[in-house]
């Protein structure tokens, strides 16, 4: 009995230490601008990287808005976007990449331990990007379907342990969230709104241990779907705006 | 012969240029407004032209802000009259080439028929990059020795760096404040660069154009102002060497030097041709070849110079610095129709990033010819040239006298960075000559405006020298021998 007391007494220890030892980094550090005009692209992603090498932590974003293309998020690497600040997707077609010709304003493949979180919001501009992709695409300079080049807001592959929480994502151009081959992963709290695009919610495929709690979905189309097999999938307080629960159904 | 041959394939690559089409920017989502940060699109319209076989990238009036760009095959950047490349000054925003192991703002790697043309600007903005730079370094987000308080130079952006391209075309545009180096051609064939102007002395180090182990250079009608060497020739790899060149109507101002050959020559310089050059308030030589890391540099003529307001004129220096073992070498070296004017004043005085004072205290150094006993500079001829100086050495200032003791103090200094002023005060006011085969001075004038201590010319273990129509001007120096040889054989004066 004492033994285990102690032994319990040892694992709290360690795990307070390791939350403590999450560090948080302030977007500023690495020289991101909260102006809403400034391309930030590379600056986070140079934060994402230098914060996966210190052995990982949190990128905090305050107020402001913070234009990006593309970032690919790594292992033990959380992103907050705090109250006030939302993540801008800039609305050019060039800026943004993925994996495997899927494009997403975050993306990561084989990461662990990672994820979003904060009352901030995720910005798509999904008319804005679209438009610029109808245009390069009228010019001939792109080809194929637009929705290849028209990003998501957050695509996972092959990931695993991943939260996602409190986070308003709103104006995707593509599906919002897209997970493929994930285990263990949650979604909490989450309010989507893809009202003046008309794109899904979530799309899940392969996935294994998913919860998704609390979510709020105002889309004009079904907000989720299920594609392939996945397994151990829990819904709990998804809803959309007329009250009715959603789930994925295959 | 061989330079008519690049002539006529500038020429042929001029034709070609203009029978191109053009590709009009904007069109590919790029914004000219400063804000917008324009890399990936500008990037997708090179990639983009160079899939449907080149052409011509035409920016029209506004502002470009961009990061790194790597120019393709047979895409030719047009600038427009008032259009402008911004360099953006967050440093993330630059890559540092994995292949080139430099950062640069336009980079090309191994292509060719490629060009930047028209009357716009590409401006690097690299004093605020450095500095934010330096602010990372700091923060512990980049690692960095900040040696003397500065990133390394390979850590800061240039406004463009070409490495092993072929047929290059750089004409009439502005270059401005990069991080580093300004402009590098590195193993380059074919390269014209032409009718450009440069201002880069928003950092320490900003060279004006460095050409390393080309191959095939017309450089002319260039001006460039910059805080380190202005026209600087440099040979990277010891396989490779700077040949076959023509640099004309040039005019240069440097905190540094005006013409310089090295400081990293390891592999040399072969064939050049020089001619039409002004240097003005120039802090160091308006020439400068420097062999110190075992290249060779033979065949080289340097024909009408204005060396106006510099702290020296000539100076040519065989060391053994980074040499290897491999045998350092210049020889066959005309210089001639030279006009200089050497002040008491520091020449680059009020100009940004001005020169250190070193190697002080010296009264005003002469040109040098500087070899080393074991490897001799041979064969150098000057001819038709006037050098005025201000004189006026002072012995109790600085002194060092004509006593074998004296000379046989002058240190080597084999493995030392090579500057005119490094052996702080020498014993001759003009000309200082060490280490040397064959020197001959024809039709040349030394005028000191005040009478100084020495004598013009030393020469010292010197294997063969011939004056000619040799004239020495200083107030009250009647009499005064003005060539001092010292262990040297076969000195003719007529």
């Amino acid at each position: 009995m004492y033994k285990n007391k102690f032994l319990i007494s040892v694992i709290g220890l360690f795990i307070i230490v390791s939350v403590l030892s999450a560090k948080d980094y302030q977007a500023s550090m690495f020289g991101i601008k909260s102006d809403g005009m400034t391309l930030n692209t590379r600056s986070i992603q140079q934060a994402i990287d230098f914060i996966s090498e210190q052995g990982g932590g949190r990128l905090v974003f305050y107020v402001g808005r913070y234009l990006t293309g593309s970032v690919e998020l790594k292992s033990n690497v959380v992103i907050r976007i705090e109250e006030g600040a939302v993540l801008v997707a800039v609305p050019s077609v060039y800026d943004f990449k993925g994996v495997e010709g899927h494009t997403a304003l975050i993306y990561a493949e084989k990461q662990q331990n990672t994820g979003i979180g904060g009352k901030g919001v995720i910005e798509g501009n999904g008319d804005a990007v679209k438009a610029s992709v109808d245009e390069q695409m009228q010019k001939g300079y792109l080809k194929g379907d637009v929705s290849a080049y028209v990003p998501s807001l957050i695509y996972l592959k092959d990931c695993e342990n991943v939260q996602m929480e409190q986070l308003i994502l709103q104006h995707a151009g593509n599906t919002s969230i897209v997970y493929e081959n994930c285990r263990n992963v949650s979604l909490s709290d989450l309010i989507v709104n893809n009202q003046t695009t008309g794109k899904k919610a979530v799309s899940v495929s392969g996935c294994e241990n998913l919860k998704m709690t609390n979510c709020y979905f105002d889309t004009t189309v079904t907000p989720l779907e299920s594609t392939g097999d996945s397994q151990n999938l829990t819904f709990i307080k998804c809803i959309t705006p007329d009250g009715n629960p959603v789930s994925c159904d295959k | 012969m061989k330079i008519k041959v690049v002539l006529f394939i500038c020429l042929f690559q001029g034709i070609l240029s203009l029978s191109a089409k053009d590709y009009y920017v904007t069109d590919f989502g790029v914004k000219a407004d400063g804000i917008t940060l324009n890399s990936n699109s500008i990037q997708k319209a090179i990639d983009f032209v160079n899939e449907q076989g080149g052409g011509r990238l035409v920016f029209t009036s506004g502002n470009y802000l961009t990061g790194t760009i790597y120019l393709k095959s047979n895409v030719t950047l047009h600038l427009e009259t008032g259009a402008t490349l911004l360099g953006s000054t967050n440093p993330w925003d630059y890559v540092k080439d994995p292949y080139i192991k430099w950062m640069s703002m336009i980079f090309a790697v191994k292509q060719q028929n490629i060009g930047i043309t028209g009357k716009g600007t590409i401006n690097g903005r690299g004093f605020e990059t450095a500095n934010n730079m330096v602010s990372y370094i700091h923060r512990g987000l980049l690692v960095d020795p900040l040696k003397l308080d500065r990133p390394n130079e390979t850590n800061r952006p240039q406004n463009i760096y070409f490495r092993e391209c072929e047929n290059v075309t750089i004409k009439d545009i502005t270059l401005r404040d990069p991080a580093s180096w300004n402009q590098t051609y590195d193993q380059c064939k074919n390269l014209l660069v032409d009718g450009i102007y440069v201002d880069s002395k928003s950092y320490w180090n900003n060279d004006g154009i460095d050409v390393v182990d080309c191959d095939g250079v017309v450089l002319r009608n260039a001006v460039i102002d910059a805080a380190d060497d202005a026209f600087c020739f440099k040979s990277h790899d010891v396989n490779h060497i700077c040949q076959n060149v023509v640099m004309e109507n040039c005019v240069g101002r440097s905190s540094a030097n005006g013409l310089k050959f090295g400081t990293v020559s390891r592999g040399g310089f072969r064939n050049f041709k020089v001619k039409n050059m002004t240097i003005y308030d120039t802090y160091r030589s308006a020439i400068t070849f420097a062999a110190v890391d075992g290249g060779l540099i033979e065949n080289i003529e340097v024909d009408s110079v204005r060396s106006i307001h510099t702290g020296n004129v000539i100076f040519l220096r065989i060391g053994d610095r980074w040499s290897n073992g491999k045998q350092p070498m210049m020889k066959d070296i005309v210089i001639k129709n030279v006009y200089a004017e050497i002040p008491m004043d520091k020449p680059d005085a009020g100009y940004n990033y001005e020169g250190p004072i070193e190697d002080l205290p010296r009264n005003i150094s002469p040109a040098g010819i500087v070899g080393l006993p074991d490897h001799k500079i041979q064969n150098v001829t000057l001819q038709n040239i006037e050098i005025v100086s201000v004189g006026g050495g002072n012995p109790y200032y600085a002194y060092r006298g004509l006593t074998p003791a004296e000379l046989d103090s002058i240190p080597e200094m084999r493995t030392a960075y090579p500057e005119f002023s490094q052996f702080k005060e020498l014993p001759a006011w003009g000309f200082y000559i060490r280490h040397a085969e064959g020197i001959t001075f024809d039709n040349v004038t030394f005028k000191a405006l005040n009478k100084d201590y020495r004598p013009a010319v030393v020469l010292d273990d010197v294997q063969g020298a011939k004056f000619k129509k040799m004239r020495f001007e200083e107030p009250e120096s009647v009499g005064k021998k003005q060539i001092f040889p010292y262990k040297s054989k076969n000195v003719v004066i007529e």
